[in-house]
Protein backbone atom coordinates (compact mmCIF):
# COMPACT_ATOMS: atom_id res chain seq x y z
CA UNK A 1 0.00 0.00 0.00
CA UNK A 2 1.10 3.53 -0.35
CA UNK A 3 1.59 6.29 1.79
CA UNK A 4 -1.00 7.69 0.60
CA UNK A 5 -3.57 4.92 0.73
CA UNK A 6 -2.67 3.99 4.20
CA UNK A 7 -3.66 7.43 5.18
CA UNK A 8 -7.38 7.18 3.87
CA UNK A 9 -7.56 3.96 6.40
CA UNK A 10 -9.85 3.79 9.05
CA UNK A 11 -8.34 3.52 12.74
CA UNK A 12 -10.21 -0.08 12.71
CA UNK A 13 -9.51 -0.70 8.79
CA UNK A 14 -5.82 0.22 9.35
CA UNK A 15 -5.59 -1.86 12.70
CA UNK A 16 -6.71 -4.92 10.46
CA UNK A 17 -4.10 -4.31 7.99
CA UNK A 18 -1.04 -4.25 10.75
CA UNK A 19 -2.77 -7.57 12.02
CA UNK A 20 -2.62 -9.00 9.19
CA UNK A 21 0.71 -7.86 8.14
CA UNK A 22 -0.15 -5.96 5.14
CA UNK A 23 1.39 -3.05 6.91
CA UNK A 24 3.65 -2.08 9.44
CA UNK A 25 2.97 0.32 12.36
CA UNK A 26 6.38 2.31 11.99
CA UNK A 27 5.26 2.36 7.99
CA UNK A 28 1.37 3.53 9.48
CA UNK A 29 3.82 5.86 11.39
CA UNK A 30 5.96 7.09 9.14
CA UNK A 31 2.68 7.60 7.01
CA UNK A 32 1.00 9.98 9.34
CA UNK A 33 4.30 11.88 9.92
CA UNK A 34 4.71 12.38 6.43
CA UNK A 35 1.25 13.97 5.86
CA UNK A 36 1.84 16.06 9.36
CA UNK A 37 5.18 17.40 7.38
CA UNK A 38 3.14 18.27 4.54
CA UNK A 39 0.08 20.04 6.00
CA UNK A 40 1.23 20.85 9.72
CA UNK A 41 2.79 24.82 8.41
CA UNK A 42 -0.73 25.42 7.16
CA UNK A 43 -3.51 23.44 9.31
CA UNK A 44 -1.51 23.51 12.68
CA UNK A 45 -2.79 20.90 14.84
CA UNK A 46 -0.19 20.39 16.50
CA UNK A 47 0.88 22.24 19.27
CA UNK A 48 3.96 19.16 20.42
CA UNK A 49 5.05 16.66 18.12
CA UNK A 50 6.93 13.74 19.31
CA UNK A 51 8.18 11.64 16.17
CA UNK A 52 11.66 9.98 17.98
CA UNK A 53 8.92 9.05 20.24
CA UNK A 54 6.19 7.62 17.77
CA UNK A 55 8.71 5.32 16.03
CA UNK A 56 9.78 4.17 18.98
CA UNK A 57 6.72 3.55 20.25
CA UNK A 58 5.63 1.65 16.80
CA UNK A 59 8.48 -0.60 16.96
CA UNK A 60 7.89 -1.60 20.37
CA UNK A 61 4.03 -2.47 19.46
CA UNK A 62 5.02 -3.69 16.42
CA UNK A 63 7.24 -6.75 18.62
CA UNK A 64 3.80 -7.11 20.87
CA UNK A 65 1.78 -7.91 17.93
CA UNK A 66 4.32 -9.88 16.86
CA UNK A 67 4.31 -12.08 20.14
CA UNK A 68 0.91 -12.00 20.08
CA UNK A 69 0.84 -10.34 22.88
CA UNK A 70 -1.06 -7.37 21.75
CA UNK A 71 -4.18 -8.13 20.24
CA UNK A 72 -6.69 -5.47 20.54
CA UNK A 73 -8.85 -3.88 17.54
CA UNK A 74 -6.49 -0.38 17.56
CA UNK A 75 -2.80 -1.97 18.06
CA UNK A 76 -0.51 0.32 16.22
CA UNK A 77 -2.68 3.34 14.81
CA UNK A 78 -1.44 6.52 15.94
CA UNK A 79 -3.37 8.91 17.69
CA UNK A 80 -3.36 12.43 18.56
CA UNK A 81 -4.19 13.79 22.15
CA UNK A 82 -5.69 16.86 23.37
CA UNK A 83 -2.91 18.81 25.20
CA UNK A 84 -5.10 19.21 27.92
CA UNK A 85 -4.36 15.64 29.07
CA UNK A 86 -1.25 15.01 30.68
CA UNK A 87 1.24 12.60 29.14
CA UNK A 88 4.12 11.69 31.02
CA UNK A 89 7.35 13.40 29.79
CA UNK A 90 6.18 15.01 27.10
CA UNK A 91 5.06 18.76 27.33
CA UNK A 92 1.40 19.46 28.38
CA UNK A 93 0.36 23.03 27.52
CA UNK A 94 -3.13 23.52 27.64
CA UNK A 95 -2.38 25.99 24.90
CA UNK A 96 -1.72 28.27 27.69
CA UNK A 97 1.53 30.38 28.70
CA UNK A 98 1.01 29.90 32.16
CA UNK A 99 1.67 25.58 31.60
CA UNK A 100 4.11 26.30 28.65
CA UNK A 101 6.57 24.75 29.82
CA UNK A 102 5.03 22.11 32.18
CA UNK A 103 6.14 18.29 31.64
CA UNK A 104 3.97 16.00 33.79
CA UNK A 105 5.13 13.19 35.78
CA UNK A 106 2.18 10.60 34.97
CA UNK A 107 -0.02 9.89 32.06
CA UNK A 108 -3.87 10.39 32.46
CA UNK A 109 -5.96 7.43 32.55
CA UNK A 110 -7.45 7.54 29.77
CA UNK A 111 -4.41 8.19 27.30
CA UNK A 112 -2.81 5.05 29.41
CA UNK A 113 -5.72 2.87 28.30
CA UNK A 114 -4.99 3.55 24.78
CA UNK A 115 -1.75 3.20 25.31
CA UNK A 116 -2.53 -0.43 26.58
CA UNK A 117 -4.06 -1.29 23.50
CA UNK A 118 -1.40 -0.43 21.76
CA UNK A 119 -1.84 3.41 20.40
CA UNK A 120 1.03 5.25 18.68
CA UNK A 121 0.84 8.78 20.42
CA UNK A 122 2.21 11.05 18.08
CA UNK A 123 1.81 14.80 19.90
CA UNK A 124 -0.43 17.35 21.90
CA UNK A 125 -3.25 18.64 19.59
CA UNK A 126 -4.12 22.83 19.77
CA UNK A 127 -7.16 23.59 21.60
CA UNK A 128 -8.19 27.11 23.02
CA UNK A 129 -6.89 28.05 26.53
CA UNK A 130 -7.55 25.94 29.20
CA UNK A 131 -10.77 24.49 26.92
CA UNK A 132 -11.93 28.29 27.23
CA UNK A 133 -13.66 28.96 23.45
CA UNK A 134 -15.41 27.64 20.66
CA UNK A 135 -12.90 28.34 17.96
CA UNK A 136 -9.49 27.48 18.78
CA UNK A 137 -8.40 31.15 18.54
CA UNK A 138 -7.94 31.36 22.32
CA UNK A 139 -4.71 29.20 22.07
CA UNK A 140 -1.88 31.12 23.03
CA UNK A 141 0.63 29.55 20.70
CA UNK A 142 -1.49 30.26 17.53
CA UNK A 143 -4.30 29.48 15.21
CA UNK A 144 -5.23 26.22 13.95
CA UNK A 145 -6.92 26.02 10.27
CA UNK A 146 -9.76 24.19 9.31
CA UNK A 147 -8.93 21.63 6.44
CA UNK A 148 -11.77 22.14 4.51
CA UNK A 149 -10.95 25.97 4.14
CA UNK A 150 -7.75 27.28 5.54
CA UNK A 151 -9.64 30.86 5.93
CA UNK A 152 -11.93 29.50 8.55
CA UNK A 153 -11.76 28.41 12.21
CA UNK A 154 -12.00 24.49 12.83
CA UNK A 155 -13.98 25.01 15.76
CA UNK A 156 -13.37 24.44 19.31
CA UNK A 157 -12.04 23.62 21.94
CA UNK A 158 -10.97 20.24 20.42
CA UNK A 159 -9.69 22.21 17.26
CA UNK A 160 -6.80 20.83 17.06
CA UNK A 161 -8.15 16.98 17.21
CA UNK A 162 -10.51 17.82 15.00
CA UNK A 163 -8.72 19.14 12.26
CA UNK A 164 -5.48 16.67 12.68
CA UNK A 165 -8.03 14.15 12.07
CA UNK A 166 -9.88 15.73 9.08
CA UNK A 167 -6.38 16.52 7.72
CA UNK A 168 -5.22 12.79 7.90
CA UNK A 169 -2.31 13.88 10.63
CA UNK A 170 -3.63 11.14 12.81
CA UNK A 171 -6.23 7.92 12.48
CA UNK A 172 -8.03 9.16 15.45
CA UNK A 173 -7.89 11.64 18.31
CA UNK A 174 -8.61 12.31 22.35
CA UNK A 175 -10.29 15.70 22.94
CA UNK A 176 -12.53 17.00 25.51
CA UNK A 177 -16.26 18.23 26.06
CA UNK A 178 -17.10 20.80 28.58
CA UNK A 179 -20.15 22.33 26.70
CA UNK A 180 -19.93 21.29 23.42
CA UNK A 181 -15.94 21.01 22.82
CA UNK A 182 -15.68 17.58 20.43
CA UNK A 183 -19.12 17.70 18.74
CA UNK A 184 -18.53 21.29 17.51
CA UNK A 185 -15.18 21.05 16.14
CA UNK A 186 -16.22 17.72 14.65
CA UNK A 187 -19.02 19.28 13.26
CA UNK A 188 -16.95 22.08 11.77
CA UNK A 189 -14.36 19.37 10.24
CA UNK A 190 -16.34 17.29 9.04
CA UNK A 191 -15.46 14.24 11.27
CA UNK A 192 -17.49 12.27 14.09
CA UNK A 193 -17.11 12.67 17.79
CA UNK A 194 -18.48 11.28 20.77
CA UNK A 195 -18.76 13.05 24.29
CA UNK A 196 -19.99 10.19 26.94
CA UNK A 197 -22.54 10.30 29.55
CA UNK A 198 -20.82 11.55 32.34
CA UNK A 199 -18.67 9.08 34.80
CA UNK A 200 -17.81 7.08 31.43
CA UNK A 201 -14.30 8.22 31.06
CA UNK A 202 -11.87 8.67 33.73
CA UNK A 203 -11.00 12.46 33.99
CA UNK A 204 -8.00 11.65 35.92
CA UNK A 205 -4.86 13.80 34.07
CA UNK A 206 -7.22 15.86 32.25
CA UNK A 207 -6.53 19.72 33.22
CA UNK A 208 -9.93 20.63 34.84
CA UNK A 209 -12.16 23.29 33.47
CA UNK A 210 -15.18 22.94 34.70
CA UNK A 211 -15.12 19.56 36.87
CA UNK A 212 -18.71 18.72 36.90
CA UNK A 213 -19.21 19.26 32.96
CA UNK A 214 -16.03 18.00 31.85
CA UNK A 215 -15.77 14.55 29.74
CA UNK A 216 -12.84 13.44 27.41
CA UNK A 217 -13.99 11.18 24.54
CA UNK A 218 -13.44 10.10 20.86
CA UNK A 219 -12.52 12.30 17.36
CA UNK A 220 -12.43 9.52 14.68
CA UNK A 221 -13.33 9.29 10.60
CA UNK A 222 -16.69 7.29 11.53
CA UNK A 223 -18.91 6.16 13.97
CA UNK A 224 -17.47 2.78 14.15
CA UNK A 225 -14.05 3.83 15.29
CA UNK A 226 -15.55 6.17 17.60
CA UNK A 227 -17.63 2.69 19.39
CA UNK A 228 -13.59 1.19 19.47
CA UNK A 229 -12.00 4.31 21.08
CA UNK A 230 -14.90 4.84 23.39
CA UNK A 231 -14.49 1.06 24.47
CA UNK A 232 -10.70 1.58 24.63
CA UNK A 233 -10.74 4.18 26.98
CA UNK A 234 -14.40 3.50 29.17
CA UNK A 235 -13.46 2.66 32.21
CA UNK A 236 -14.13 2.39 36.46
CA UNK A 237 -10.82 4.66 38.08
CA UNK A 238 -10.72 5.12 41.72
CA UNK A 239 -8.34 7.85 41.02
CA UNK A 240 -11.84 9.85 39.43
CA UNK A 241 -14.07 9.82 42.38
CA UNK A 242 -17.22 10.85 39.61
CA UNK A 243 -15.91 7.82 38.06
CA UNK A 244 -18.60 5.25 37.05
CA UNK A 245 -18.85 1.70 37.36
CA UNK A 246 -20.60 0.90 33.88
CA UNK A 247 -21.84 -2.84 33.55
CA UNK A 248 -21.79 -2.38 29.80
CA UNK A 249 -18.97 -1.42 27.96
CA UNK A 250 -19.46 -3.44 24.64
CA UNK A 251 -20.01 -0.44 22.33
CA UNK A 252 -19.14 -1.76 19.26
CA UNK A 253 -22.30 -4.29 19.52
CA UNK A 254 -24.31 -1.73 18.97
CA UNK A 255 -23.16 -1.20 14.93
CA UNK A 256 -25.93 -3.46 13.53
CA UNK A 257 -27.67 -0.55 11.48
CA UNK A 258 -31.05 -1.04 12.58
CA UNK A 259 -32.72 1.68 13.43
CA UNK A 260 -36.66 0.13 12.94
CA UNK A 261 -39.59 1.19 15.32
CA UNK A 262 -36.63 3.69 16.96
CA UNK A 263 -38.05 6.87 18.35
CA UNK A 264 -36.30 9.80 17.25
CA UNK A 265 -37.57 13.20 18.85
CA UNK A 266 -36.30 16.66 17.24
CA UNK A 267 -36.76 19.43 19.99
CA UNK A 268 -38.76 22.44 17.76
CA UNK A 269 -36.23 24.87 19.41
CA UNK A 270 -32.94 23.50 17.82
CA UNK A 271 -34.90 24.52 14.54
CA UNK A 272 -35.45 28.11 15.35
CA UNK A 273 -34.39 31.57 14.89
CA UNK A 274 -30.60 31.47 14.53
CA UNK A 275 -30.19 28.31 12.62
CA UNK A 276 -28.33 28.84 9.32
CA UNK A 277 -30.66 27.55 6.73
CA UNK A 278 -28.62 24.98 4.74
CA UNK A 279 -27.79 23.20 8.39
CA UNK A 280 -31.54 22.69 8.96
CA UNK A 281 -31.93 20.97 5.35
CA UNK A 282 -28.94 18.77 6.04
CA UNK A 283 -30.31 17.77 9.21
CA UNK A 284 -33.71 17.23 8.37
CA UNK A 285 -32.46 15.56 5.55
CA UNK A 286 -30.62 13.03 8.01
CA UNK A 287 -33.73 12.79 9.87
CA UNK A 288 -35.37 11.84 6.52
CA UNK A 289 -32.89 9.01 5.74
CA UNK A 290 -33.30 7.46 8.97
CA UNK A 291 -37.44 7.76 8.72
CA UNK A 292 -37.14 5.67 5.33
CA UNK A 293 -34.58 3.35 7.06
CA UNK A 294 -37.94 2.88 9.70
CA UNK A 295 -37.19 4.88 12.82
CA UNK A 296 -40.09 7.12 13.58
CA UNK A 297 -39.37 10.98 13.70
CA UNK A 298 -41.28 13.59 15.49
CA UNK A 299 -41.14 17.10 16.43
CA UNK A 300 -41.55 17.67 19.96
CA UNK A 301 -40.95 20.67 22.53
CA UNK A 302 -37.97 20.26 25.02
CA UNK A 303 -38.39 23.45 26.17
CA UNK A 304 -35.69 25.20 28.68
CA UNK A 305 -33.53 25.31 25.66
CA UNK A 306 -32.96 29.21 26.11
CA UNK A 307 -31.60 28.78 29.56
CA UNK A 308 -29.19 26.01 29.17
CA UNK A 309 -26.13 28.99 27.92
CA UNK A 310 -26.78 30.96 30.70
CA UNK A 311 -26.81 28.26 33.40
CA UNK A 312 -23.57 26.78 31.94
CA UNK A 313 -21.48 29.51 31.58
CA UNK A 314 -22.53 30.48 35.56
CA UNK A 315 -21.26 26.88 36.54
CA UNK A 316 -18.45 26.16 34.53
CA UNK A 317 -17.10 29.86 35.31
CA UNK A 318 -17.43 29.41 38.70
CA UNK A 319 -15.74 25.77 38.85
CA UNK A 320 -13.08 27.27 36.60
CA UNK A 321 -12.08 29.94 38.90
CA UNK A 322 -11.97 27.27 41.57
CA UNK A 323 -9.98 25.22 39.17
CA UNK A 324 -7.48 27.25 37.74
CA UNK A 325 -6.68 28.86 41.31
CA UNK A 326 -3.89 26.11 41.07
CA UNK A 327 -1.84 28.33 38.62
CA UNK A 328 0.12 30.38 41.11
CA UNK A 329 3.73 30.09 39.70
CA UNK A 330 4.90 27.76 42.74
CA UNK A 331 4.96 24.26 41.71
CA UNK A 332 4.98 24.62 37.89
CA UNK A 333 4.54 26.86 35.06
CA UNK A 334 5.06 30.32 34.88
CA UNK A 335 6.43 32.34 36.72
CA UNK A 336 6.08 36.23 36.48
CA UNK A 337 10.11 37.89 36.20
CA UNK A 338 9.39 41.10 38.53
CA UNK A 339 7.43 41.29 41.63
CA UNK A 340 7.27 42.03 45.07
CA UNK A 341 5.99 39.65 47.91
CA UNK A 342 4.42 36.47 47.56
CA UNK A 343 0.79 37.61 46.91
CA UNK A 344 2.15 40.07 44.12
CA UNK A 345 4.23 37.24 42.68
CA UNK A 346 0.75 35.21 42.35
CA UNK A 347 -0.95 37.88 40.79
CA UNK A 348 1.32 38.91 38.49
CA UNK A 349 2.08 35.25 37.69
CA UNK A 350 -1.30 34.49 36.51
CA UNK A 351 -2.17 38.28 34.82
CA UNK A 352 0.83 37.23 32.15
CA UNK A 353 0.18 33.48 31.98
CA UNK A 354 -3.39 33.66 31.30
CA UNK A 355 -5.06 34.84 28.19
CA UNK A 356 -8.09 37.25 27.98
CA UNK A 357 -10.47 34.63 27.69
CA UNK A 358 -9.45 32.47 30.55
CA UNK A 359 -9.25 35.67 32.85
CA UNK A 360 -12.69 36.91 31.49
CA UNK A 361 -13.96 33.47 32.61
CA UNK A 362 -12.15 33.43 35.78
CA UNK A 363 -13.31 36.77 36.84
CA UNK A 364 -17.38 35.69 35.70
CA UNK A 365 -16.93 32.67 38.33
CA UNK A 366 -15.12 34.79 41.15
CA UNK A 367 -18.08 37.02 41.09
CA UNK A 368 -21.10 34.45 40.57
CA UNK A 369 -19.53 32.82 43.76
CA UNK A 370 -18.79 35.53 46.43
CA UNK A 371 -20.53 36.18 48.91
CA UNK A 372 -23.69 38.08 47.96
CA UNK A 373 -24.28 36.86 44.84
CA UNK A 374 -23.90 32.96 45.26
CA UNK A 375 -27.50 32.44 45.57
CA UNK A 376 -28.49 35.18 42.86
CA UNK A 377 -26.39 33.48 40.30
CA UNK A 378 -24.46 29.95 41.04
CA UNK A 379 -27.89 28.22 43.03
CA UNK A 380 -29.56 29.93 40.71
CA UNK A 381 -28.13 28.24 38.01
CA UNK A 382 -27.91 24.47 39.53
CA UNK A 383 -31.77 24.82 40.32
CA UNK A 384 -31.94 25.56 36.59
CA UNK A 385 -29.49 22.83 35.43
CA UNK A 386 -32.11 20.56 37.67
CA UNK A 387 -35.13 21.84 35.44
CA UNK A 388 -32.57 20.92 32.76
CA UNK A 389 -32.05 17.68 33.85
CA UNK A 390 -35.81 17.34 34.41
CA UNK A 391 -36.89 18.21 30.72
CA UNK A 392 -34.01 15.85 29.30
CA UNK A 393 -35.78 12.67 31.31
CA UNK A 394 -39.44 13.85 30.12
CA UNK A 395 -38.00 13.61 26.73
CA UNK A 396 -36.39 10.37 26.87
CA UNK A 397 -39.30 8.66 28.35
CA UNK A 398 -40.89 9.11 24.55
CA UNK A 399 -38.07 9.05 22.65
CA UNK A 400 -34.76 7.02 22.20
CA UNK A 401 -32.71 9.40 20.56
CA UNK A 402 -32.89 13.05 20.12
CA UNK A 403 -31.69 14.55 17.17
CA UNK A 404 -30.60 18.16 15.85
CA UNK A 405 -28.27 20.33 14.61
CA UNK A 406 -24.76 20.26 16.31
CA UNK A 407 -24.33 24.12 15.84
CA UNK A 408 -26.23 27.09 14.59
CA UNK A 409 -24.05 27.57 11.92
CA UNK A 410 -21.04 26.43 9.63
CA UNK A 411 -17.66 27.26 11.28
CA UNK A 412 -17.16 30.90 11.01
CA UNK A 413 -13.84 32.54 9.14
CA UNK A 414 -11.20 32.92 10.96
CA UNK A 415 -10.92 36.34 12.88
CA UNK A 416 -14.30 36.78 13.11
CA UNK A 417 -15.77 35.44 16.70
CA UNK A 418 -13.20 36.70 19.73
CA UNK A 419 -14.49 40.50 19.32
CA UNK A 420 -18.12 39.62 20.92
CA UNK A 421 -17.77 36.91 23.56
CA UNK A 422 -21.53 36.88 24.39
CA UNK A 423 -22.49 36.03 20.18
CA UNK A 424 -19.91 33.53 20.60
CA UNK A 425 -21.37 32.18 23.70
CA UNK A 426 -24.45 31.55 21.92
CA UNK A 427 -22.93 29.12 19.16
CA UNK A 428 -22.81 26.75 21.93
CA UNK A 429 -27.00 27.05 21.72
CA UNK A 430 -27.32 22.81 21.10
CA UNK A 431 -24.36 21.59 23.04
CA UNK A 432 -24.34 22.77 26.21
CA UNK A 433 -26.97 21.18 27.57
CA UNK A 434 -26.08 17.96 27.29
CA UNK A 435 -23.43 19.10 29.31
CA UNK A 436 -25.39 20.13 32.09
CA UNK A 437 -27.62 16.85 31.91
CA UNK A 438 -24.52 14.44 32.23
CA UNK A 439 -25.72 12.68 28.57
CA UNK A 440 -24.21 11.31 25.86
CA UNK A 441 -24.00 13.16 22.66
CA UNK A 442 -22.66 12.57 18.86
CA UNK A 443 -21.69 14.70 15.94
CA UNK A 444 -21.43 13.43 12.56
CA UNK A 445 -21.51 14.62 8.95
CA UNK A 446 -24.86 15.16 7.34
CA UNK A 447 -23.75 17.57 4.75
CA UNK A 448 -21.75 20.40 3.11
CA UNK A 449 -22.86 24.16 2.86
CA UNK A 450 -22.02 25.94 -0.47
CA UNK A 451 -19.04 27.47 0.80
CA UNK A 452 -17.99 23.80 1.08
CA UNK A 453 -17.90 23.26 4.71
CA UNK A 454 -19.19 20.52 6.84
CA UNK A 455 -22.75 20.27 8.31
CA UNK A 456 -23.07 18.68 11.83
CA UNK A 457 -25.60 16.32 12.70
CA UNK A 458 -25.97 15.69 16.89
CA UNK A 459 -27.41 12.45 18.00
CA UNK A 460 -28.27 13.08 21.78
CA UNK A 461 -28.59 9.81 24.01
CA UNK A 462 -30.56 9.39 27.86
CA UNK A 463 -27.45 8.31 30.38
CA UNK A 464 -26.07 5.57 29.50
CA UNK A 465 -27.31 5.18 26.14
CA UNK A 466 -24.10 5.63 23.86
CA UNK A 467 -25.40 2.65 22.26
CA UNK A 468 -29.02 3.48 20.74
CA UNK A 469 -26.73 6.68 19.89
CA UNK A 470 -23.99 4.68 18.40
CA UNK A 471 -26.80 2.18 16.36
CA UNK A 472 -28.31 5.16 14.88
CA UNK A 473 -26.02 7.40 13.84
CA UNK A 474 -24.48 3.79 12.36
CA UNK A 475 -27.48 3.21 10.23
CA UNK A 476 -27.06 6.99 8.96
CA UNK A 477 -23.77 6.92 7.71
CA UNK A 478 -23.99 3.40 6.09
CA UNK A 479 -26.78 5.32 3.81
CA UNK A 480 -25.90 8.77 3.46
CA UNK A 481 -26.20 10.58 0.54
CA UNK B 1 -19.89 41.59 50.74
CA UNK B 2 -18.80 45.64 50.62
CA UNK B 3 -16.72 46.31 47.70
CA UNK B 4 -19.02 44.66 45.65
CA UNK B 5 -22.01 46.23 44.41
CA UNK B 6 -23.34 46.23 40.92
CA UNK B 7 -25.90 48.95 39.94
CA UNK B 8 -28.64 48.36 37.55
CA UNK B 9 -29.64 50.87 35.20
CA UNK B 10 -32.47 51.85 32.35
CA UNK B 11 -33.96 48.42 30.81
CA UNK B 12 -32.72 46.73 34.19
CA UNK B 13 -28.66 47.38 32.61
CA UNK B 14 -25.83 46.27 35.10
CA UNK B 15 -23.71 48.57 35.82
CA UNK B 16 -20.11 47.40 37.42
CA UNK B 17 -17.90 49.46 39.21
CA UNK B 18 -14.42 49.97 39.55
CA UNK B 19 -14.79 49.31 43.03
CA UNK B 20 -16.62 46.38 41.72
CA UNK B 21 -14.00 44.83 39.06
CA UNK B 22 -10.98 45.95 41.80
CA UNK B 23 -12.67 43.42 44.06
CA UNK B 24 -12.99 40.71 41.62
CA UNK B 25 -9.41 41.33 40.91
CA UNK B 26 -8.55 40.18 44.74
CA UNK B 27 -10.71 37.16 44.60
CA UNK B 28 -8.91 36.09 41.10
CA UNK B 29 -6.05 37.00 42.03
CA UNK B 30 -5.77 39.15 38.71
CA UNK B 31 -4.01 42.31 38.09
CA UNK B 32 -5.81 44.01 35.45
CA UNK B 33 -3.97 46.97 32.94
CA UNK B 34 -7.06 50.29 32.82
CA UNK B 35 -7.80 48.74 29.42
CA UNK B 36 -7.99 45.24 30.64
CA UNK B 37 -10.39 46.58 33.60
CA UNK B 38 -12.73 48.96 31.48
CA UNK B 39 -12.98 46.03 29.06
CA UNK B 40 -14.00 43.73 32.10
CA UNK B 41 -16.70 45.68 33.01
CA UNK B 42 -17.88 46.35 29.81
CA UNK B 43 -17.82 42.18 29.14
CA UNK B 44 -18.85 41.55 32.61
CA UNK B 45 -22.07 43.30 32.99
CA UNK B 46 -23.18 41.99 29.65
CA UNK B 47 -22.65 38.79 30.48
CA UNK B 48 -24.30 39.83 33.92
CA UNK B 49 -27.48 41.27 31.27
CA UNK B 50 -27.73 37.97 29.92
CA UNK B 51 -27.41 35.33 32.27
CA UNK B 52 -30.02 37.43 33.92
CA UNK B 53 -32.57 35.74 32.04
CA UNK B 54 -32.67 32.93 34.67
CA UNK B 55 -34.53 35.07 37.00
CA UNK B 56 -37.92 34.65 34.14
CA UNK B 57 -37.66 31.16 35.27
CA UNK B 58 -39.66 29.98 38.74
CA UNK B 59 -37.27 27.76 40.64
CA UNK B 60 -38.89 27.91 43.97
CA UNK B 61 -38.71 24.49 45.25
CA UNK B 62 -35.89 22.88 43.03
CA UNK B 63 -33.33 21.92 44.70
CA UNK B 64 -29.25 22.52 43.45
CA UNK B 65 -28.02 19.94 41.06
CA UNK B 66 -24.52 19.41 41.68
CA UNK B 67 -24.31 16.41 40.51
CA UNK B 68 -26.27 14.60 37.78
CA UNK B 69 -25.81 10.94 39.50
CA UNK B 70 -26.48 10.37 42.97
CA UNK B 71 -22.23 9.34 43.54
CA UNK B 72 -22.15 11.07 46.77
CA UNK B 73 -18.62 10.66 49.25
CA UNK B 74 -16.49 7.95 47.67
CA UNK B 75 -13.95 6.47 49.96
CA UNK B 76 -10.79 4.42 49.57
CA UNK B 77 -7.97 3.01 52.17
CA UNK B 78 -5.41 5.68 52.44
CA UNK B 79 -2.84 3.35 51.08
CA UNK B 80 0.33 5.38 49.15
CA UNK B 81 0.15 4.27 45.67
CA UNK B 82 2.78 6.20 44.02
CA UNK B 83 6.24 6.53 44.30
CA UNK B 84 8.40 9.17 45.55
CA UNK B 85 8.78 11.38 42.88
CA UNK B 86 9.75 14.56 44.05
CA UNK B 87 12.83 14.95 41.49
CA UNK B 88 10.68 14.74 38.49
CA UNK B 89 7.63 17.05 40.26
CA UNK B 90 10.39 19.91 41.62
CA UNK B 91 11.84 20.40 37.77
CA UNK B 92 8.40 21.85 37.09
CA UNK B 93 9.15 24.56 39.59
CA UNK B 94 9.69 27.90 38.94
CA UNK B 95 12.38 27.85 41.35
CA UNK B 96 13.29 25.19 44.22
CA UNK B 97 15.89 24.68 46.84
CA UNK B 98 16.92 21.78 48.71
CA UNK B 99 13.95 19.56 47.72
CA UNK B 100 11.36 22.15 47.84
CA UNK B 101 9.49 24.99 46.23
CA UNK B 102 10.79 28.21 46.31
CA UNK B 103 8.65 31.44 46.93
CA UNK B 104 9.11 34.84 48.09
CA UNK B 105 9.23 35.26 52.14
CA UNK B 106 6.19 35.26 53.33
CA UNK B 107 7.31 35.52 57.06
CA UNK B 108 9.18 38.40 58.69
Amino acid sequence: MSMKEIRKLTALQLAEKIKKKEVGVEEAAKATLEQIHQVETEVHSYVTLDEAGALRQAAEIQEKINSGELDSPLAGVPVAVKDNLCTKGMLTTCSSKILGNFVPTYTAEAVLNLQKAGAVVLGKTNMDEFAMGSTTETSAFGVTRNPWNRNHVPGGSSGGSCAAVAAQECFYALGSDTGGSIRQPSAFCGVTGLKPTYGTVSRYGLVAYGSSLDQIGPVAKDVADCAAVLEAISSYDKKDSTSLNRADINFTSALNGDVKGMKIGIPRDYLGEGLNQEVRESVLGAAKTLESLGAIVEEFDLSLVEYAIPAYYVIACAEASSNLARFDGVKYGYRSKEYEGLHQMYKKSRSEGFGPEVKRRVMLGSFVLSSGYYDAYYLKALRTKALIKQAFDQAFETYDVILGPTAPTTAPEIGKSLSDPLKMYLGDIYTVAVNLAGLPAMSLPCGMDKKGLPIGLQLIGDCFQEKKILQAAYAYEQNRR
Amino acid sequence: MEGLEISKQGNSKNVISDKTIEYVGILAKLELSPEEKERAKKDMGEMLDYIDQLNELDTTGVAPMSHVFPVHNVFREDVVENGDDRENMLKNAPEAKDGSYQVPKTVE
